[in-house]
């Protein structure tokens, strides 16, 4: 009888861990191109916000107070199986370098990108595919800019470049982070792909039937012991 | 008249003097250096440490040391990050180094010991549009919370007293914090020089004058 409830036990752990998501190790990863994401459908529930990036206030070590050094717009749309977080983004000095995220994002298929045509227009050499590069690590998802794309984000319109990042998770708010040389680095906030995990009925039922197969082990276990005692 | 002429003529030269002094010349720097081969002899010459600062929270703490070389003919300025936060994916200053010159690189001893399995391009430095910046090698995987990790450059400059830099780091968070840099401060010499410059164009002046 205990060797059953050992065996339950650690099915009932190996189904939770299974379920637990597993935390990235960081790579690099393609860049998507926006154009080629197909119909993002509609925004979702009117989720449009326009924050600035500001740096951190410095003031008590001697240094500068917090300033605005880009701007983003994020939007979220979604197509009835995925949401597509659009991030407009301008720095508001040139210098800047890198754009990333306060959070680790659950991506759909790994779809995360930007606008070519939209950073050749900013300034990107060739098709605009080697813009940046993205890398996803354990904590977040980042976009290095070229190193020797030096018309990229050079402080002389047009700056904006759109990102954007696609999940099955609906928006919460969470941060962005802008940074590089000439400002402090600054973050805003902006709608991500942060909302609560809500169970998904094959996982609530997993659990129910892992409860109920326990208290029954231990509900004929209970008899068991009562009907020798007898 | 002609002794106006003598006199504009005096002060203009007195200018292009100085002023051709106290630019600083272009000087070529060396990029990806590793710190352990730099001369840092000459001793230290002071230290700052504060921490790193960004929406709120703490993200750990800089120390910007500064050393002169054995001929005290250079400053190198070393900026050492323990962040509390992992995978730092960028350091940059928010200033570009004035006097710069010599090299820019950072620790590859440290890298190694915070797991960079290629510690001479485990970061890339440049010199960016507003300052240095050291990109990390995306493609490894290291530098966790707590280890530190020294960048550094090297300028002709003494740091300043009254004025510093903003040094940054980035990850899923931000992190900024004050820390020692070069500051333009006219050396002993060529405020001799622009004395005698200034009293040249004084005397032309009162030759001038004299003539008439």
């Amino acid at each position: 009888m205990r060797a059953r409830v050992g065996i339950l036990g650690i099915i009932v752990l190996a189904v939770a861990l299974v379920l637990t998501p597993a935390a990235a190790s960081a790579v690099l990863i393609s860049g998507v191109d926006y154009a080629t994401i197909g119909p993002i459908g509609t925004v979702y529930q009117g989720d449009v916000m326009i924050s600035t990036f500001m740096t951190s206030d410095l003031t008590a070590q001697g240094g500068p107070p917090s300033v605005a050094n880009g701007q983003i717009t994020s939007s979220v749309y979604y197509n009835g199986t995925v949401f597509t977080y659009v991030l407009q983004v301008t720095p508001l000095q040139a210098g800047e370098s890198r754009l990333s995220t306060g959070f680790l994002p659950a991506l759909y298929n790994n779809s995360a990108g930007w606008d070519f045509t939209g950073a050749v227009l900013a300034g990107a050499p060739g098709t605009g595919s080697t813009a940046f590069t993205e890398n996803l690590s354990s904590t977040n998802l980042g976009w290095t800019k070229l190193s020797t794309a030096t018309a990229l984000w050079d402080g002389i319109s047009p700056d904006l470049v759109t990102f954007f990042i696609q999940s099955t998770v609906a928006p919460g708010l969470s941060t962005y982070n802008l940074s590089g040389t000439g400002l402090p680095n600054g973050s805003a906030a902006g709608f991500a792909p942060v909302a609560a995990a809500v169970s998904e009925p094959g996982s609530l039922l997993l659990v129910a039937f892992g409860v109920v197969g326990t208290v029954a082990m231990a509900s004929r276990r209970r008899g068991f012991r009562a009907n020798r005692a007898a | 008249m002609k002794n106006r002429v003598r006199t504009v003529i005096g002060v203009v030269v007195g200018f292009a003097a100085v002023l051709g002094l106290m630019a600083s010349p272009a000087q070529a720097v060396t990029f990806d250096v590793n710190y352990s081969t730099i001369d840092i002899s000459g001793g230290m010459v002071t230290t700052m440490q504060n921490d790193l600062v960004g929406g709120g929270t703490p993200h750990g703490s800089l120390v910007t040391t500064v050393y002169q070389n054995a001929a005290h003919t250079l400053y190198t300025y070393e900026a050492k990050f323990i962040p509390v936060v992992n995978e730092i994916s960028i350091i940059s200053t928010s200033f570009v180094p004035l006097g710069l010159t010599g090299s820019v690189g950072w620790s590859f001893q440290d890298a190694t010991l915070a797991g960079a399995t290629s510690a001479s391009t485990a970061f890339a430095s440049l010199l960016g549009a507003g300052g240095l910046e050291w990109d990390r090698n995306l493609a490894q995987d290291f530098w966790s919370a707590n280890q530190q990790m020294r960048f550094f450059f090297q300028s002709t400059l003494a740091p300043g007293t009254a004025t510093f830099g903003v040094y940054n780091q980035s990850n899923a968070s931000i992190g900024s914090a004050v820390g020692l840099a070069p500051a333009a401060v006219p050396e002993p010499m060529t405020l001799v020089l622009l004395s005698s410059g200034l009293a040249v164009a004084g005397l032309w002046a009162r030759w001038g004058r004299r003539d008439a």
